[in-house]
């Protein structure tokens, strides 16, 4: 199964991965020999076999709703604390939505 | 101090009794860490100062005569992609270099309340993504039985720590092998739980599927010690299951091993599988009975893994954006270059190619033949296993098809890399429960047998590993 250049750097795009072009060359021949191996795949019987996504059967789970146990100990502070770029109580990061008409 | 070769359980009593100070036994480990670890590489962070003060609290307890928790005095590495809190953890991740855990595991809260003292995080395969612990951005874990071999991976450093007598336990995790792989080549015990007994907060996700937090020990028993003390219902993992474990002594003799046809295949070292058969032949004269079981979608399983284990890790990993924690790249002018040049920059080759071979799983078009095909199959593995054990009480084979390797041998060929896992994957899909346990040697190298067990088949899988092990030891 060849995998195109083109669909490798498309699949970058989509997981925000920014590759040089060797890393793309080799990429594109690394999953086009893995997807080949794993095409073994097809031969299996599985008409009569729904998805299991996961091992254990999935059980809703519930609580009341109220305020418990904190995970972190340190709360608010502490996860903040490890802001990269903080200004006040907030995160600053670059601009997600751009003006209409920019890129 | 010389490192007596004591139990768990032989420890607690040396402390209870005052022969021995938990503070001294710290000291001895990070001795021996400090004089093998420069050539090993096993451990990533070293927590001196926690140790020793939870030590201290575990002397003063003994000189009241206080009652001693269970695993009292028992040294114990965590691997890097399980949180202590206050403790760096990176995944063995340029992403995470820098990041200090906030909270930390139910397990390790666990392993500390037991008594448990957690000297250092160890060395992984990136993100869990590896089978050599070559993936790591710090270095490879070498293997302490031949320092130019593997140590295994994902959960390399563990199982080195282990077999090179720095701890008495670890902390490992499992996603398709990575527990049980490097416990093989190193040659200690290493366990992959039901999925669901043991807790999941504050594990680095990987695959939530198939993810487990299990231990590394040097004995069954000791392995068994750590298990009871972490497993069971945690409101912080809805995906955990109530589990009390009771320890049940298990005798050979009428015992049904089950045998898979499939696993004798060529892709088999028979160094390897003569170790395994002589163990068999062994468990056989002792009065198991050896029966040949079919898992008829095995040739399947190691790809439909792959699909799955890919596509969830892309999801997972799609959290590490630079922007909450983490290392960042301040490069690019706009949201979207910083995302791309973060993941570029700082994921190793093994990640970039899993998220990306994940993402195409699951795109649209691609979904059906590779996602959704993968957990279909994983049905048909359900209903194999579930045969087999209509037929078997436990299902045993070589864990790894290979001896551990030479470093650099399959670093070069990822397909390669991820055909060591053949044994190991089926287990995870399912979510049984097995361990890895010494067999032997081939070339004076460790090989492991492999166990298996109905779900929930704790006390009936260590009950095994202790009548084998017995029956190893008194040759």
């Amino acid at each position: 199964m060849r995998m195109e250049t083109g669909q490798i750097q498309h699949i970058a795009r989509l997981v925000r991965l920014s590759l040089t072009e060797q890393e793309i060359d080799r990429f594109r021949d690394d999953l086009s020999r893995i997807l080949e191996s794993f095409s073994v795949m097809r031969r299996a019987d599985i008409a009569e076999a729904l998805p299991l996504t996961h091992p254990a059967s999935l059980v809703n789970v519930f609580r009341s709703d109220e305020p418990g146990a904190l995970l972190c100990a340190g709360g608010e502070q502490k996860l903040r604390a490890m802001f990269p770029d903080q200004e006040n109580r907030f995160l600053r990061v670059q601009t997600i939505l751009q003006r209409y008409g920019e890129e | 101090m010389e490192r007596s070769s004591n139990s768990i359980q032989e420890t607690r009593a040396a402390v209870a009794s005052r022969k021995v100070r938990t503070e001294d036994l710290v000291a001895a480990a990070l001795e021996r860490i400090r004089a093998q670890d420069g050539e090993i590489g096993a451990f990533v962070t070293l927590t001196e100062e926690r140790a020793l003060k939870r030590a201290r609290a575990l002397d003063e307890a003994a000189a009241h005569g206080k009652e001693l928790p269970p695993l009292t005095g028992a040294i114990c590495s965590v691997k890097d992609a399980i949180l202590v809190e206050g403790a760096r953890c990176t995944a063995s991740s340029r992403m995470l270099e820098n990041y200090v855990a906030p909270y930390q595991a139910t397990a390790v809260d666990r392993l500390e309340a037991a008594g448990g003292i957690v000297i250092g995080k160890t060395n992984m395969d990136e993100f869990g993504m590896g089978t050599s612990t070559e993936n790591s951005a710090f270095g490879p874990t070498r293997n302490p039985r031949d320092p130019s071999r593997v140590a295994g991976g994902s959960s390399g450093g563990a199982a080195a720590s282990v077999a090179a007598d720095m701890c008495d336990a670890a902390l490992g995790a499992d996603t398709g092998g990575s527990i049980r792989l490097p416990a093989s080549f190193c040659g200690v015990v290493g366990v992959k739980p039901t999925y669901g007994s043991v807790s999941r907060s504050g594990l680095i996700a990987l695959a939530s599927s198939l993810d487990q937090i299990g231990p590394l020990a040097r004995n069954i028993a000791d392995a068994e010690a750590v298990f009871a003390a972490i497993c069971g219902r945690d409101s912080f993992d809805s995906t955990s299951t109530e589990y009390e474990h009771r320890s049940k002594d298990v005798s050979l003799r009428g015992l049904r091993v089950g045998i898979p046809e499939e696993y004798a295949g060529e892709g088999l070292d028979p160094a390897v599988g003569r170790v395994v058969q002589s163990m068999l032949e062994r468990m056989k004269d002792a009065g198991a009975t050896l029966v040949s079981v079919s898992l008829p979608n095995t040739a399947f399983g190691l790809a439909a893994y792959y699909m799955i284990n890919t596509s969830e890790v892309s999801s997972n990993l799609a959290r590490y954006d630079g922007i909450r924690y983490g290392a960042s790249s301040r490069e690019g002018e706009s949201i979207r270059e910083r995302y791309e040049r973060t993941r570029g920059e700082l994921f190793g080759p093994e990640v970039k190619r899993r998220v990306m071979l994940g993402a195409y799983a699951l795109s649209a078009g691609y979904a059906d033949e590779h996602y959704r095909r993968a957990q279909r199959i994983r049905t048909l593995l359900k209903e194999d296993f579930e045969k087999a054990f209509a037929s078997a009480d436990i299902i045993a084979g070589p864990v790894s098809p290979v001896l551990p390797f030479l470093l650099g041998e399959k670093i070069d060929d990822p397909l390669a890399m991820y055909l060591v896992d053949t044994y190991t994957v089926p287990v995870n899909l399912v979510g049984l429960p097995a361990l890895s346990m010494p067999a032997g040697q081939a070339e004076t190298l460790p090989v492991g047998l492999h166990l298996i067990a109905p779900p929930m088949g704790e006390p009936l899988l260590f009950g095994t590993g202790r009548a084998v092990e017995s029956l190893r030891d008194t040759a």
